[in-house]
């Protein structure tokens, strides 16, 4: 309906809207066709662009704080737990030597126990290529009843070389090999060593 | 890329950042220290030398570094240690004449240590045309032991080599490691009792496995 106080100029736009479009039978089949040329989206596509798809994360200053005491918290976790299984913790080296030595530990690491008889010995320890022959890495333990010491260390599989180290009460420090293993050749430098093979066919 | 839009993104990058200065650190502190600073400069530099030279030649250098290790704990002198490390690579490359380098870590060090032992390179490098994919570090440790202990070196690879063609396993060699051991130490010449103890070993064959008469040198097929 018009008002007829209307300006003709209104009056004319408002006829000419409500006038119905004529549309051509054939433009819904042309939209429909086009439509299916399209390529489909793949499901893969799609979960990706969801991934990689910037978007704002509302998150309150208390939560991003907290997530984050969380985050440091796990990090200096695993920090410490690496160092207590490595036994050692110390700066960075040459990077070549550093990359051909071991990880300290594997979780198919096979616990091996070194025992010896030593009744006269003020401290005892086992040194190997386990522990980059550092004399003061492994430590061997005295058992209350006796002169006999003992420590268990977690060993990779394979062959590994090792010896004791002897210090005695009078400050005299001797190697040894172990009298229940196999022996080593004599390498040069004139100490004794001994081999444990720990694994299957020691692979 | 979008820029972070929101407050709480910015905290959770601070957060990132805060972790990775909180984690850096301990990673690096839990790795191992420069392994070669226990030599003095002027040794250090020779063995790596012979590291680099090593690597060059494809054959494993973490034995020489444990080597050096050793020498160095040990308080071996200078002279020592390198003479020392120079044998083992010397001795890495005649491994590989003699076995090709498909071995592995365990491998390459008892065949080393076998050599050093005074295992002949052709007594060696027979194990390899009889390997057929089996592990090679136990027949070579308990070949060491036994020339360790006095076994004479012929005899000693002889009857090696004829339990591993035999198909000998793992519990066979710590066998008669162990028995010979025993009867070395209660007096026992160490031949004779090799020799004793070689009779008790129970044949065992795989398919396709030759088997040389008991007193017969085992063939010459390798390398």
């Amino acid at each position: 309906m018009i008002d007829p106080e209307l300006d003709p100029d209104i009056e004319w736009i408002a006829r000419e809207a409500k006038r119905a479009v004529a549309v051509d039978p054939m433009a819904v089949e042309r939209v429909m066709a086009r439509v299916r040329l399209e390529p489909r989206p793949r499901v893969h596509d799609l979960r990706w662009r969801w991934i990689v798809e910037p978007r704002s994360l509302p998150l309150s200053p208390l939560v991003g704080a907290a997530l984050a005491a969380g985050l440091v918290g796990i990090g200096i976790l695993l920090g410490h737990s690496q160092i207590d299984r490595g036994g050692q913790t110390t700066p960075t080296g040459r990077p070549q030597a550093v990359a051909e030595l071991r990880p300290p530990l594997a979780p198919h690491d096979t616990v091996i126990k070194f025992v010896l008889v030593a009744p006269q010995a003020s401290t005892v320890a086992v040194v190997g290529d386990f522990n980059n022959w550092d004399a003061q890495a492994t430590p061997m333990t005295r058992t209350p009843t006796g002169g006999t010491w003992s420590v268990a260390i977690p060993l990779h599989a394979g062959r590994h070389v090792y010896a004791f180290v002897i210090n005695g009460a009078n400050g005299t420090t001797q190697w040894v090999a172990d009298p229940t293993a196999p022996l080593a050749p004599e390498d040069g430098l004139g100490a004794p060593n001994s081999v444990v093979l720990v694994g299957g066919s020691a692979s | 890329m979008t820029p972070v839009s929101s407050r709480g993104s910015r905290v959770v990058l601070r957060a990132a950042a805060v972790l990775a200065a909180a984690v850096h650190p301990l990673a690096l502190v839990a790795q191992d220290p420069d392994p070669l600073s226990r030599l003095d400069p002027n040794t250090r530099f020779v063995v790596e030398v012979i590291i680099d030279s090593a690597r060059v030649a494809g054959v494993p250098t973490r034995p020489l570094l444990l080597k050096a290790l050793q020498g160095a704990a040990y308080h071996a002198d200078n002279r020592h240690i390198i003479a020392a490390v120079r044998s083992v690579f010397h001795a890495e490359l005649d491994v590989r004449v003699a076995l090709g380098s498909a071995l592995n870590e365990s491998e390459w060090a008892s065949a080393v240590s076998a050599l050093q032992s005074g295992v002949p390179l052709e007594a060696l490098a027979k194990f390899r045309g009889e390997r057929s994919g089996k592990p090679l570090t136990r027949a070579l440790v308990v070949l060491t032991d036994l020339i360790q202990r006095g076994v004479p070196i012929p005899e000693a690879s002889s009857a090696i080599m004829q339990l591993w063609q035999r198909g000998a396993g793992d519990g066979d060699f710590h066998g008669l490691w162990k028995n010979v051991e025993q009867d070395i130490l209660s007096g026992q010449n160490p031949g004779t009792a090799l020799e004793q103890r070689m009779r008790e070993i129970p044949v065992r064959v795989t398919p396709g496995t030759k088997i040389p008469p008991a007193s017969q040198e085992p063939n010459n097929s390798s390398s």
